[in-house]
């Protein structure tokens, strides 16, 4: 009886654990991932779904059991006093769920942030309800984002009124414009194409419509981008 | 039960009284607040159609935000406390009565201040009333709204004042012998105590800042740092302090329809007292993107994330006096369980808001709004609903429709998914939030997300019938415990 028990617990908890890595594989939870950013959080955010369905359906099938067990069995098993081994393992399991969670961020954070040679560097200036892109290296200004694909650039960020948030989902990450103070955010595109850049953070009546096309070019295309003066090529 | 339909309407010090006050009140409150959410949800769903418009819609998310964190939720759990405290200590004795009055009577005053706000303009700075937004918008509404504001939360600090003194004065010296629900309100009250201050002047200074001409205490970037440091050293506790008496309210009706005591009942009251010092450290959570010191990030997202471990201590905790018990499911422990599995959807989700890469993807969209609702529409308030039910033979003597209740208990499940989840995809799908549509190929989501929200007007209406006409002409309680 004790030994099907533990074969059935095993079997459980390897099925769960399929269930996490089949989740984990399956899902994309940044769309059109198109930085070296957004694949890193892409993938963080598929373990930690595929974790947290894990441990959703394993808690929440211990709840409906443990919910009908008394009607089911009509024993109350001994709880050892105090049922110290018991309160340990609550404590180990979440524990180790949180902590590998948090190196793992930890780990992706370090990636994502490490400066990076040579980026080309843009001034994003945020004000209700646009966003002014200027190249400081040629001087050009645009209501566009046009970076090319393959070189790192740094982004920097203000904001001439309020809070604005500087977000290209696509680029997994964003970073907020604020008045009298620079932010940025360092990024790699890997990927061309067009998207988007929202504003991310409430900043007035007109926020929903605070949007700049964002285009990732080969690096050939850029350069005749920017000797056109910011016109199409 | 003694009581006459006028003695509502008086100023009392009576526990029972100002437990039905704080509740009736509340729930109103949740009416209008749900009102404007389904306002939103209407404009969010019929593209082209413009229902609210950008103005109004900002003015709808702001007061539904403070309405439902301020005159529902947090003056909903007082009146619970109200009523179950005196049980679980056995003694009706308030240590200062008066000032439980007082934290009652400042609840219209603030709700009503706030319904006047709307009629100057109103307030559409976001409940979050972020700097220098909230010191720009012009108005007089908005100003109002934060007079509203000081009022509200000076209540929340009489009641947690009262609510504090009263168990420590309660004739049970040992603090570690308290039952689960007076350590979760002894913890959660604590915490209003030290941040609510906080907040408090930070509002000070915005209505100040909104009254002078110019802004003197929140300007620059030194100002807005400030707001959000002090908002949120409130705001992230906030969270601890619903959440910690839905968690003592759950531990009760557990314990009472199982038949057990609480596993490990003392190391869940550390775990309580867990919960609520993190939260206390965790504020910077909401600041990844705001440009902070990223060592300081990492601390604050180690603290946010370490939150998951007592919280998970807790629902093993029940998961284990439900099964070696045996379950009666009535009304309250159906939400109880409820309570349970929303919870830890809530609990999931913010775990990955916790992580600062993957945070940085996801602040400001649909996401947060999903999993907040997931957290107080799913967690606190089905404790909360869970505890109305629990308490409301021994506030009333009437015995509610069980029948009905078992019915809300299905529509607010259902309804909690079905709202909620999709707001969580939007967010993954790149949708800010606070925008009124959430553009193409979402239109799905959006629908299923609308339904919910239906479904959960309806549970609500549901639930309010329940309540009412048990109150008017429901059979005389069977109390299966002494009423004081």
């Amino acid at each position: 009886m004790r030994e099907r028990n533990i074969l059935l617990v095993t079997i459980l908890i390897l099925s769960l654990i399929g269930v996490g890595i089949a989740v984990a594989s399956l899902v994309r939870p940044v769309p059109q991932a198109a930085s070296d950013r957004a694949v890193l959080v892409d993938q963080l955010l598929r373990v930690t779904f595929g974790l947290a369905t894990a441990v959703f359906l394993g808690v929440e099938g211990l709840l409906v059991f443990a919910a009908v067990r008394g009607r089911l069995v009509r024993s109350s098993p001994a709880i050892g006093n105090p049922a110290s081994s018991l309160e340990l393992l609550w404590l180990a399991v979440p524990a180790a769920i949180v902590v590998v969670l948090s190196v793992y961020s930890i780990r992706v954070l370090l990636l994502v942030e490490a400066p990076q040679a040579d980026p080309l560097l843009v001034d994003i200036t945020a004000s209700q309800y646009q966003w002014e892109i200027y190249y400081p290296e040629n001087g050009l200004t645009s209501n566009e984002l046009h970076l090319p694909a393959g070189r790192p650039a740094l982004l920097q960020f203000r904001s001439r009124d309020v809070i604005h948030s500087f977000w290209v989902p696509a680029f997994g990450a964003k970073v907020d414009a604020l008045p009298d103070r620079v932010t940025s955010l360092s990024l790699t595109p890997i990927r061309t194409g067009e998207f988007e850049a929202v504003c991310a953070e409430y900043c007035g009546a007109g926020h929903a419509g605070m949007i700049a096309s964002v285009r990732v070019d080969d690096p050939t295309q850029f350069d005749q981008w920017l000797q056109s003066g910011g016109g199409d090529p | 039960m003694s009581q006459t339909p006028r003695s509502y309407f008086r100023p009392t010090t009576d526990p029972a009284v100002l437990a039905v006050q704080f509740i009736v009140v509340s729930l109103a409150f949740f009416l209008l607040g749900g009102t404007l959410a389904l306002g939103m949800t209407g404009e969010a769903t019929l593209p082209g159609i413009e229902l609210l418009g950008a103005e109004a819609y900002a003015r709808a998310f702001t007061n539904h935000g403070s309405i439902m964190i301020f005159l529902w939720l947090m003056p909903a759990v007082a009146g619970l406390t109200h009523a179950l405290l005196p049980r679980v200590l056995g003694s009706t004795r308030s240590a200062l009565p008066r000032l439980a009055g007082l934290g009652f009577w400042l609840l219209p005053a603030g709700g009503l201040t706030m319904i006047a706000s709307f009629f100057l303009g109103g307030a559409s700075s976001g409940w979050t009333a972020s700097v220098p937004l909230a010191t720009q918008t012009p108005g007089a509404g908005q100003t109002l709204w934060v007079a509203s504001l000081i009022l509200l939360v000076l209540s929340l600090g009489c009641n947690a004042t009262g609510f504090l003194a009263t168990i420590l004065n309660s004739r049970r010296q040992e603090i570690r012998g308290l039952p689960p629900f007076a350590v979760a309100t002894l913890i959660s009250s604590a915490l209003v105590l030290i941040s609510s201050p906080v907040l408090l002047a930070a509002l000070g200074a915005l209505l100040v800042d909104r009254l002078v001409a110019g802004p003197s205490f929140l300007a620059g970037s030194i100002g807005l740092t400030l707001w959000q440091n002090a908002f949120w050293f409130f705001a992230h506790p906030a969270m601890s302090i619903l959440l910690l008496p839905a968690i003592g309210v759950v531990s009760e009706i557990v314990q009472a329809n199982t038949g057990k005591p609480l596993v490990a009942g003392r190391s869940v009251s550390l775990a309580m007292l867990m919960v609520g010092g993190l939260g206390l450290v965790s504020w910077g959570q909401h600041m990844f993107a705001s440009g902070l010191i990223p060592t300081v990030r990492v601390s604050f997202m180690l603290t946010s994330m370490a939150v998951a471990v007592p919280l998970a201590f807790i629902v093993l905790a029940w998961l284990t006096t439900l099964w070696i018990g045996t379950v009666r499911f009535n009304t309250p422990m159906l939400f109880s369980l409820g309570f349970i599995s929303m919870f830890l959807l809530a609990g999931l989700s913010g775990l990955v808001l916790a992580s600062v890469p993957a945070n940085l993807y996801l602040h400001g969209t649909y996401f947060v709004s999903g999993h907040s609702h997931l957290a107080l529409f799913g967690g606190v308030m089905s404790g909360l609903i869970a505890g109305i039910y629990y308490v409301f033979p021994n506030l009333t003597g009437k015995d509610y429709d069980e029948n009905l209740g078992k019915l809300h208990f299905l529509a607010h499940v259902g309804g909690v998914h079905l709202a909620f989840l999709p707001m969580l995809l939007i967010g993954l799908q790149g949708i800010p939030r606070r925008v009124f549509d959430p553009g193409p190929g979402l239109e799905l989501f959006q629908l299923a997300s609308s339904g919910g929200a239906l479904i959960l007007a309806g549970a609500s209406l549901l639930f309010l019938y329940n309540l009412f006409f048990a109150w008017r002409s429901g059979r005389p309680a069977r109390l299966t415990e002494p009423t004081q």
